[in-house]
């Protein structure tokens, strides 16, 4: 089954997954060949790869919604607020978005401060967040 | 006691109910009601996977990974009667139908595993602890290993980077996770592929530093001693540190 690869059981295994890759013919790949990083705890990793992705998600949403916002410039909006006005709202809703943004980051930060380390639960009412 | 007959097949309709959301004509039901079960049922296995791959649910976004729980959920009939258990069939069920492939996320599996590891790693029975001392010499004495850790190799580095950067960036990457025999917690490295020969090595073969040390210098191309030396050193210094190494084995192990 596809599922059974990904642990390595033994040397021989690992072996033959390094033969694949380019170590094995590379002899003078210097210092960092003996590299390893850290990467911290389970919520350590956690909580700074879903920053990662989040950040990726957010940025493609961003693109998309500059990209929805050069549409309007054809004056089709009706908002009534383009040149100086539009600026001052543009301006505003800048700052508005800021202050979402902090306050959604700092919810985050809270939820985040609330996990537990561990991600192992048992849930069962099925009511929200029970658990 | 067996069920009888009849209770079992409306049980069974029941649960197909809720797992397909398909309306069948279901003995005793209150019209109208049913499909609170659903929900109910359905909430909590959403629930269940959103924690155990928090990671997934923020590269993908809200609405795929519905998607994607949504198909488990009514394609799948999970097996487990642990509901902890339950994320490792969503994985294994979406590696089967290569759901990565199919939406063009093709470092899918990886992240799910990824995430599922730290689960089994946290909740696995106790594996017996080898007799060990704290003094010794690492390079001459067999080093004793936590045996609560397992070496992952994942082909997109989801460990490190953001999920969608991973594409371009396949190759082999290995991950040691183990689990903190003071704290309990879960612990990852991320290892090079020679780090992770020595270790796999040091463990299948129970053999010292030393007489491996030729192999390590002949695979990787080095040529200098003192600089193999001060490398392993410190590599396993701070793994004996990090308690993945507990100590020397006794000489009767």
């Amino acid at each position: 089954m596809k599922t059974d690869k990904k642990i390595l059981k033994s040397a021989t295994a690992i072996a033959g997954a390094l033969l694949t890759t380019s170590l094995m013919a590379a002899p003078s790949m210097g210092p960092d060949i003996l590299a390893y990083n850290d990467l911290g705890s389970g919520a350590q990793v956690r909580s700074h790869l879903i920053d990662m992705n989040s950040n990726q998600v957010n940025t493609a949403e961003a693109n998309a919604y500059k990209l929805g916002e050069l549409k309007c410039g054809e004056g089709k909006c009706g908002e009534g607020k383009c040149g100086e006005d539009g600026k001052k709202a543009d301006a505003k809703k800048g700052e508005k978005a800021e202050a979402k943004k902090g306050e959604s980051k700092s919810a985050e930060a809270k939820k985040e401060a609330s996990k537990s380390e561990s991600k192992s639960k048992e849930a069962k009412c099925g009511e929200g967040k029970c658990g | 006691m067996k069920l009888h007959k009849d209770t079992e097949k409306i049980q069974n309709l029941l649960g197909d109910y809720c797992r397909t959301g398909v309306e069948q004509d279901i003995p005793g039901i209150t019209p109208g009601r049913v499909h609170h079960y659903r929900r109910l049922v359905y909430n909590v296995v959403r629930d269940t996977m959103d924690t155990a791959f928090p990671i997934t649910l923020a590269a993908l976004g809200e609405e795929r990974w519905d998607m994607l729980v949504q198909d488990f959920f009514s394609g799948e009939q999970p097996q487990t009667p642990q509901i902890w258990k339950l994320p490792f069939e969503f994985y294994q069920y979406h590696a089967n139908q290569e759901t990565g492939t199919r939406i063009e996320k093709p470092y899918l599996d990886d992240l799910l595993y990824f995430e599922w590891i730290e689960i089994e790693i946290h909740t696995m029975p106790d594996r017996p602890f080898p007799d060990f001392s704290q003094t010794g010499n690492i390079f001459k004495d067999r080093l004793a290993f936590n045996p609560e850790y397992e070496i992952v190799r994942l082909e997109y580095p989801v460990h490190m980077h953001s999920a969608e950067n991973t594409s371009e960036l396949k190759g082999d990457y290995f991950v040691l996770v183990f689990r903190s025999p003071e704290t309990g917690n879960v612990q990852f490295l991320n290892l090079s592929g020679l780090n992770t020969y020595i270790l796999t090595r040091l463990v299948d073969e129970r053999i010292a530093l030393n007489d491996l040390k030729g192999d390590i210098a002949h695979v990787a191309g080095i040529e200098s001693e003192k600089y193999l030396d001060d490398a392993l050193s410190a590599f396993i210094g701070d793994l004996i540190e990090k308690k993945l190494i507990l100590g020397f084995a006794k000489k009767t192990n």
